[in-house]
């Protein structure tokens, strides 16, 4: 029998990114249906990440020493609104918003050598991300980090370049294998002339543009891009991809083919509706179900995110929590490839198992973790051996909740606040077994770290 | 039956039976004793960044070779001649014992359709093996093992080794995952966590949940470190090798093989290749790195009779324009040559045409041979394993190997 209380926590853990011990003692005070809205109510505020300034004096345009200083300075860059984005996640209370703008970076993945086109593209996420799914869409497209990331300054009227056009397709609507190269060639067309000036934004320029007639997915015209991506939108193929992706990432891994489907109609026939989708999820009692709590792995980041939250989890330098995202595989802002993160099991092999399994006893100095990151390809040195990453941690706010006197009543009490599975026969004797070798003074923190340092931890 | 054997009594037998009995499906798949690789053992090192493949082996012969490249050209009086043609830079010193006691050939002109210049995508279609256009989630050394694996068992992670602390795309498979590690020292520093020790002899049988996937996940890890851990303590190289952290990378690995590590692959990666900008001040230094630690590496595993057993291939993900840029360094290019090193080679030398310095495009090599075809005859003929299933479609064998 699921309890209302992990009910709750399920519901945090999933559209936000976890919860303060302060915040669980608070839980009991609102039923489900309040803790919704009040999940949505606090995501209507939009904090853009404003860690850069544009770079550009006003109505300026960027000359080529400029752009060449400014991507020689992005990785750095970008990698410090990286760091501000994870702070942001850590505290803000429009979680679900934020996570959606991790969910949709992730759908409409771009890195580009310039820090403050991914700032810019951040925010239009953020601002789209409880919104209609056909406006992201488009502001999307004609976002200039996507337009330089899939190439389409380069997609000229009498030599177009096809990489938009497929992705669009493959990644971002239909889904491979929904269309026909045909309709990639003749949508890239629809696309010349996208490009963006040396302001950095957005520029239609219509003498490179090819306004003749396409033949696109059993209709012609002369489509614009426009055109080209309300079509996709119209057809219910996108909704299905979109609502699947949605699914695994807030759900479930595994699919469930009737709910799926009718949420993708649902999705459909509100033009797009996220914010409506996200509620229909969250208030659906199967949502709820036993097999969907705690069957997730925690991605990289919301791992980070909730050891912030349960023990103030820090890094003693950025680099190092740079370097800790990077081995376990998700630093946000620099995505592997336009498909973005695969997650699921596709975080987890051994060694970064074995580093999400020592992060807790870590964070207490009971033993180093060394790693290296891979290094850029652009460095010239050597891979360095393998540093230590150290983190600090407060476990204060957690050891107040926890309850008992004897090594099983604490581990029972430490798995009740830390775990989303319920412990098995196997693991609590384990458990039990090693908090007997711990000295008394140290049983409770002991309890609650062992705890955190089991797989099922993982799983939220 | 369900077989109640404890994994780590059964580490300490011999290797051979230890490998059968981990790896069911090797037999299986195959169906006839000559699976298991047959001992043989693959060594895979990416040059990291785009190595400068025209001047590694020099085409020296090719006027159009010094026309391109007035600055940075390898002048004659400095080049290790290989043939008319062809010659070492002199950096690949190292390297002569090797390539004139049989144990290296060179590959050149290979590539892929329709050449992508991005570092990351470039070394993604190297080691999932996909095309240009498609993006594939796993590698192809990764699917190697998934072609192996039965129901519910594939083979340990210690079968495939990065020397790194994160592993690559190379090494994942869709079932399969190879396993990570700087050195056996770092892996077993992850062996203190109590909890990972007392989880470490469960046994389960399917990784259904993700609950049960963690759990087999950490035993596998575990039992794979405690297997590298132990077998690490049994040989200690003799011979010195350079103090490079790539030498050093080539040291754990030789150890292990000397150690009798039933370890089929390994891979490593040298980076410092992304040569823009004055590149001769760097390019040479990369260069010695790799001749001298793969001399160190022939060196020990011959004098320990494992050199014969052993398959060396050395790529990169892309070459780079034959036209010197304004920075007296070179931009990113495309096809590049492809190295092989080993006992038991079964051509020697330089194994195809040279590279075609007029007919360019884009400023680039044409690539006249699919790396992927380098793949096929790795799978087939050194791994014993059905290239097809890898790969998705047939490429054409090479001989470079018999």
């Amino acid at each position: 029998m699921i309890s209302e209380n992990q009910k709750i926590r399920h519901l945090y853990l999933r559209a936000g990114m976890g919860f303060t011990p302060d915040e669980e003692t608070q839980f009991h005070n609102k039923n489900i249906e309040q803790h919704i809205e009040d999940i949505f109510k606090n995501s209507e505020k939009i904090e853009n990440l404003n860690y850069l300034p544009y770079p550009l004096k006003n109505g300026d345009e960027a000359s080529n020493t400029k752009i060449l200083l400014m991507i020689l300075k992005s990785v750095k860059d970008t990698q410090s609104i990286s760091i501000a984005w994870m702070s942001k996640l850590a505290t803000t209370k429009a979680s679900l918003r934020e996570h959606l703008t991790v969910f949709w970076h992730n759908h409409f993945s771009t890195s580009v050598p310039f820090a403050y086109l991914m700032q810019v593209q951040n925010n239009t996420i953020r601002k789209n991300a409880l919104g209609s799914f056909r406006e992201l869409t488009h502001a999307i497209a004609k976002d200039p980090a996507m337009i330089n990331y899939l190439n389409n300054q380069q997609n000229h009227k009498n030599n177009p370049n096809e990489n938009f056009a497929r992705e669009l397709m493959e990644l971002f609507t239909l889904g491979v294998g929904n269309y026909s190269e045909k309709d990639i060639k003749e949508s890239a067309r629809a696309f010349t002339g996208w490009t963006i000036d040396k302001k950095g934004e957005f520029l239609f320029k219509e003498d490179d543009h090819d306004d003749g007639i396409k033949e696109f997915r059993g209709k012609s015209g002369s489509f614009k891009g426009e055109d080209i991506i309300n079509m996709l939108l119209d057809d219910k193929q996108t909704a299905k991809h979109i609502v699947r992706k949605i699914y695994k990432e807030f759900v479930n891994e595994m699919e469930d083919e009737q709910n799926i489907n009718s949420l993708s109609a649902e999705f459909f026939n509100s033009n797009y509706d996220i914010k409506k989708l996200m509620n229909t999820i969250f208030s659906s009692s199967w949502f709820y179900d036993e097999k969907n709590i705690g069957s997730k792995i925690m991605s990289p980041v919301e791992l980070i995110i909730r050891m912030k939250k349960l023990v103030n989890l820090m890094p003693k330098e950025d680099m190092i929590q740079i370097k800790y995202q990077k081995v376990l595989g998700q630093l946000l802002l620099f995505p592997p490839s336009v498909a973005g993160w695969k997650g699921g099991r596709n975080w987890i092999d051994g060694a970064s198992l074995f580093l999400r399994l020592n992060l807790a006893y870590a964070s207490r100095g009971k033993f180093k973790i060394n790693a290296n990151d891979k290094p850029e390809f652009e460095d010239t040195e050597e891979v360095k051996p393998a540093k230590e990453l150290y983190f600090t941690s407060d476990w204060t706010s957690l050891l107040k909740y926890l309850k008992g006197e004897t090594d099983d009543q604490l581990i029972q009490s430490a798995a009740e606040m830390l775990l989303q599975t319920a412990l098995t026969e196997t693991e609590k004797q384990k458990f039990v077994g090693l908090l007997n070798q711990s000295p008394a003074e140290s049983k409770k923190i002991d309890a609650l770290t062992l705890i955190m340092s089991s797989p099922s931890f993982q799983l939220i | 039956m369900k077989n109640k054997i404890n994994r780590r009594d059964f580490l300490t037998n011999s290797v051979l039976v230890s490998a059968a009995m981990f790896m069911p499906g090797f037999l299986r798949a195959t169906g006839s004793d000559t699976a298991n690789f047959n001992g043989k053992r693959l060594i895979i090192v990416q040059l990291t960044g785009g190595n400068d493949g025209l001047n590694t082996i020099i085409p020296y012969s090719n006027d159009l070779y010094y026309s391109n490249r007035p600055d940075i050209g390898v002048k004659t009086a400095d080049l290790i001649r290989l043939n008319d043609d062809l010659a070492f830079n002199p950096a690949l010193d190292s390297l002569t014992d090797l390539w004139e006691q049989g144990s290296m050939s060179i590959l050149n002109n290979v590539g892929y359709p329709n050449p992508n210049r991005s570092h990351f995508r470039s070394r993604d279609i190297w080691h999932s093996a996909s095309d240009e256009n498609k993006i594939i989630n796993s590698g192809w050394i990764g699917r190697a093992f998934d072609s192996q694996c039965d129901d519910s068992h594939c083979a340990l992670p210690h079968n495939a080794i990065e020397i790194d602390s994160s592993l690559s795309l190379i090494l994942r498979g869709e079932k399969f995952s190879g396993l990570a590690m700087d050195k056996p020292l770092e892996l077993a520093q992850g062996l203190n966590n109590p909890v990972i020790k007392a989880f470490s002899s469960l046994d389960i049988n399917d990784s259904l949940t993700n609950h049960n996937f963690l759990y087999k996940e950490l035993v596998d890890t575990y039992q794979s470190a405690e297997y590298v851990v132990s077998k690490s303590k049994i040989y200690s190289s003799k011979i010195i090798y350079p103090q490079t952290e790539f030498s050093k990378g080539l040291k754990v690995i030789s150890e292990l093989i000397i150690s009798g590590s039933e370890t089929k692959v390994y891979y490593q990666s040298l980076n410092g290749f992304d040569t823009h900008v004055a590149q001769n001040n760097f390019h040479p230094r990369q260069l010695k790195s790799l001749a001298e630690g793969l001399n160190a590496l022939y060196i020990d595993l011959k004098q320990n009779n494992e050199w014969n057993n052993t398959l060396v291939v050395v790529y990169s993900e892309f070459g780079r324009r034959v036209k010197q840029n304004g920075a007296r360094g070179t931009d990113h290019g495309t096809a590049n040559n492809v190295f092989f090193f080993g006992g038991n080679l079964n051509k020697l030398g330089i194994l195809n045409e040279l590279p075609n310095l007029i007919d360019l495009q884009d400023g680039d090599l044409k690539y006249t041979i699919d790396f992927r075809s380098v793949y096929a005859t790795v799978l087939k003929k050194w791994l014993d394993i059905n290239p097809s299933i890898v790969l998705g479609k047939e490429f054409s064998m090479l001989d470079f190997i018999a």
